[in-house]
C-alpha cells in the first residue's frame, strides 16, 4: 500500500526529531527517529519498502519494522496527516 | 499607527508592500455571524490569504505582494491587522521570524519573551528596566541573531521610540511561578514551544520556511522557560543567568 502526506501540513527535522503541523487544524505533532524515517520515505516508497528501509537502518527484524510501520501509518491516517495515494 | 510603523528600521532594497483601502463592499454573506471581540480569522488558499473580521475583510495576495482591506467603518485597526499578516506572511521569505513575544533590551542584548497570553509579555514590558522593541509582536532574524522591532504593539503603551535592532541574546518561554526559575530547553523542546508563537499565517509554503528558521534559532540562541511572579523583580538573577558561560 502507498500513502501520500495530507495537504496544508508543514515539518522540520531538528536533531533525532521530527515536528509536523497541520495548519487547518492547528495542531503539531512530534516523531522520533524511526517515525522521522517513515515520514520522510512517505510518498516514495510503498508501505513493505519503508518497513525494509527501516529495518536495515534500525537493525532489526523486518517483521517488527513492518509492524511498527503499519501502527504508525495508522495513527497517521487516523490524525488526517496521510492518505491512500 | 502608520506614524509609529513608519519610525521602524527596514533593510533597504526591499520591494514594498502595497495596500489598498476600501470603505465598500464586498462582504462576506456571513460577516454578522462574527462575535464582535472574536479576533480576525486568516485563512490561505493558493498563494492568497484572507483575513476576516465582524469590521472588514483583507485578501493578501503572496505573489504580487499587494493586498486590498475592505472595511464597514474607517478605522485603523483593519489597516493595522492586515498589515501584520502581510509582515507575518513577508518575513519568513525574508529571513525573518515573526514571533508573539515581548521583545526587551537588557545591557544592550535582546530577548523575546514569549508565552500564552497571561504568562506576562504586557506585565514583564512594563516593568521592563531598558528599552521595550513590543510588547507582542517581534522579529528574529539569524544571521547574525537579531531581534527586530515590528512597529506593532498589544495591551502596553509604547514608552519611547525603541531601537529598531538589537544582537539576540535569549528566546525565554515565560509561566508564572511562584519563584523565579530558569531552565535551559533541549532544542527540539525549544523548537515546539516556539512553534506556538510563530505569527505565520496557515500557509504550507510560508510555514515550512518559518520552521526552518525555527529550527536554525532552537540550535544557535539558548532557549529558557522562565517561571516568575509580578511580585520579585527577575532581572538581576536574569542578567546573571544569561551572563553565564554556555556549555
Amino acid at each position: 500500500m502507498r500513502y501520500r502526506r495530507a495537504p496544508n501540513l508543514a515539518w522540520q527535522a531538528l536533531g533525532a526529531e521530527t515536528v509536523l503541523v497541520d495548519l487547518g487544524r492547528g495542531r503539531s505533532l512530534g516523531l522520533n527517529a524511526t517515525g522521522g524515517l517513515v515520514w520522510g520515505l512517505l510518498g516514495e516508497h510503498d508501505e513493505r519498502e519503508i518497513a525494509a528501509e527501516v529495518a536495515r537502518r534500525f537493525g532489526i527484524d523486518e517483521d517488527e519494522a513492518r509492524a511498527g510501520v503499519g501502527r504508525l501509518i495508522a495513527s497517521l491516517l487516523d490524525r488526517g496527516l496521510v492518505e491512500e495515494a | 499607527m502608520l506614524s509609529r510603523l513608519a519610525r521602524t528600521s527596514s533593510p533597504g532594497g526591499i520591494t514594498p508592500f502595497r495596500l489598498e483601502i476600501l470603505d465598500a463592499p464586498p462582504w462576506p454573506a456571513d460577516l454578522d455571524t462574527f462575535p464582535d471581540a472574536a479576533p480576525a480569522d486568516v485563512s490561505a488558499a493558493g498563494e492568497r490569504l484572507r483575513v476576516t473580521h465582524r469590521r472588514f475583510v483583507a485578501e493578501i495576495d503572496l505573489r504580487s505582494l499587494s493586498g486590498r482591506v475592505f472595511r464597514r467603518e474607517a478605522d485603523g485597526a483593519s489597516v493595522e491587522i492586515a498589515l501584520r499578516v502581510a509582515l507575518a506572511a513577508r518575513l519568513p521569505s525574508l529571513g525573518g521570524l515573526p514571533l508573539h513575544a515581548a521583545g526587551l533590551v537588557l545591557d544592550g542584548g535582546g530577548a523575546a519573551f514569549f508565552g500564552p497570553s497571561g504568562a506576562g509579555k504586557s506585565t514583564l514590558s512594563a516593568l521592563a528596566p531598558g528599552p521595550v522593541l513590543s510588547d507582542e509582536f517581534v522579529a528574529v532574524s539569524l544571521h547574525p541573531p537579531s531581534l527586530r522591532s515590528t512597529g506593532f504593539w498589544g495591551e502596553a503603551d509604547e514608552p519611547a521610540p525603541p531601537p529598531g535592532e538589537v544582537p539576540l541574546v535569549a528566546l525565554v518561554e515565560l509561566a508564572k511561578g511562584p519563584v523565579f526559575h530558569l531552565e535551559r530547553l533541549a532544542p527540539g523542546l525549544a523548537l515546539r514551544r516556539l512553534l506556538g508563537v510563530l505569527l505565520v499565517p496557515p500557509h504550507p509554503g510560508l510555514w515550512s520556511r518559518a520552521m526552518a528558521l525555527a529550527a536554525e534559532a532552537a540550535s544557535v540562541v539558548p532557549v529558557y522557560l522562565m517561571e516568575w511572579t509580578p511580585d520579585e523583580a527577575p532581572w538581576e538573577r536574569l542578567r546573571a543567568a544569561l551572563a553565564r558561560p554556555r556549555g
